[in-house]
């Protein structure tokens, strides 16, 4: 699934150069929020059984 | 003046996100906390939600053409109300993770049990993505448009399944069970505060703003409260408080013992259906929502560009939040709901209450 969101990234920002380029801040939004994206994407891909925060509540909240 | 968005379409769209917690975690939760005395917890639920309606008319009304960032920066300045945007984009994006898997839970759960979860969720964002691109307006008039037929469609459904109500399931109700009840209504409240979502877009409603056009805001609480008390009643009187606490979704197996005069049957399919619409616009109003907040933040004119890498980030996070039906349960039990007590509750009180104390009428110039 990495791939695909990487691909639709890419074309994203092809499709959206403009709006993307016009500001500094576009994008560097834009590129925080795909780095976040595909980090937790490859965190997945490598740990696909890491526990979820509700799992890890679990042990702390009764 | 244009307005786009009336105050109608904004509490329609209130009653409308709010229908899937109330047919899906409302029963389940109050049976578990409150057993059969849970049909009285929407009624302890009342005052809260008829304060937080009181609170976002006070604001709307001391800050027409505000919404909900514009206000806190009239109240508390500009640090304080990003601060605040930033907590609300936490929460946002928590609740939208969650609302996914709850989506994803639900169809699993009743239609199609051996598809990932992983599939309902992409096809969920490609139709956000889908009708993101025509505007919100699309949204709110989706929901102003379908909420009448879904209302209809659940009073046929409660005709039907009035003959199969059992008193012996919901009397006798003990006093003693009676705070019980109330602390349970703390589901209830944290579902209705979703009226706190309007303040976002609060800015569309233009200046100037009638009294008929706030009235709108009480009877839409009226109805939640309403709503939830007959699906409640409607949950525990065929099923069974027992059996309720013990379900994941105690409406749809309700539905599945009712037929219309044993001529039509297998209404469940369309309960389904009914929260799959919920999720969606729920989902589509926080994905907008998310993106105000991160405009907002970072002072942008136009947000649209950024669909694709949040989707990104939201696919994700639906599966570190959660990842099982017990897990879910868990987490809204344990951490949404007392969340959502927080940002939809204390926040705009606070806020109300700064209002008070500094209040100003300031127009904005369209």
């Amino acid at each position: 699934m990495i791939f695909v969101f990487l691909a639709l990234l890419i074309v994203s920002f092809i499709r959206e150069k403009d709006r993307i380029l016009n500001k500094k801040i576009n994008l560097f939004v834009f590129m925080f929020l795909s780095v976040i994206g595909i980090v937790l994407g490859i965190v997945r891909m490598i740990y696909p059984y890491i526990p979820s925060m509700a799992s890890l509540l679990e042990k702390y909240i009764k | 003046m244009n307005k786009q968005l009336s105050i109608r379409q904004a509490v329609f769209l209130y009653m409308f996100i709010t229908i899937s917690p109330v047919l899906r975690q409302i029963p389940s939760a109050l049976a578990r906390e409150a057993e059969r005395n849970g049909s009285l917890s929407p009624f302890f639920a009342i005052p809260p939600i008829l304060i937080l309606t009181g609170t976002i008319i006070l604001l709307i009304t001391s800050y027409p053409g505000f919404n909900l960032y514009e206000i806190a920066v009239q109240l508390a300045g500009k640090v304080f109300a990003r601060f605040i945007m930033f907590l609300y984009l936490i929460w946002a994006l928590l609740y939208l993770s969650a609302k996914l898997n709850a989506y994803a839970l639900s169809i699993q759960f009743t239609l199609m049990p051996k598809t990932g979860s992983d599939f309902f969720i992409l096809v969920m964002l490609v139709l956000v993505y889908y009708a993101l691109l025509r505007t919100s307006k699309t949204i709110f008039r989706f929901s102003e448009f379908a909420l009448g037929p879904i209302f209809f469609l659940i009073g046929i459904l409660f005709i039907c399944a009035v003959g199969k109500l059992r008193t012996d399931y919901l009397l006798p109700v003990s006093t003693i069970e009676i705070p019980s009840a109330a602390m349970a209504s703390k589901h209830v409240i944290a579902a209705g505060g979703n009226m706190i979502i309007i303040m976002f877009f609060a800015d569309n409603f233009g200046i100037s703003i009638t009294k008929n056009q706030l009235r709108k805001f009480w009877t839409g609480a009226w109805i939640f409260i309403a709503f939830s008390f007959i699906i409640t009643v409607f949950t525990f009187g065929i099923t069974g408080a027992p059996l309720t606490a013990n379900l994941p979704f105690p409406f749809y197996i309700t539905v599945k013992s009712i037929s219309f005069f044993n001529v039509f049957e297998r209404f469940e399919v369309l309960v389904t259906l009914i929260c799959i619409l919920s999720d969606y616009v729920s989902i589509c109003v926080m994905f907008i929502v998310v993106m105000y907040i991160i405009k907002w933040l970072f002072g942008l004119k136009e947000t649209g560009f950024l669909f694709v890498p949040l989707a990104a980030v939201v696919y994700y996070l639906t599966f570190y939040v959660c990842k099982t039906q017990f897990e879910y349960d868990f987490l809204y039990n344990k951490l949404i709901v007392n969340l959502n007590l927080i940002f939809q509750y204390v926040i705009p009180l606070l806020l109300s209450l700064f209002c008070l104390v500094k209040r100003k009428h300031i127009r904005k110039q369209y």
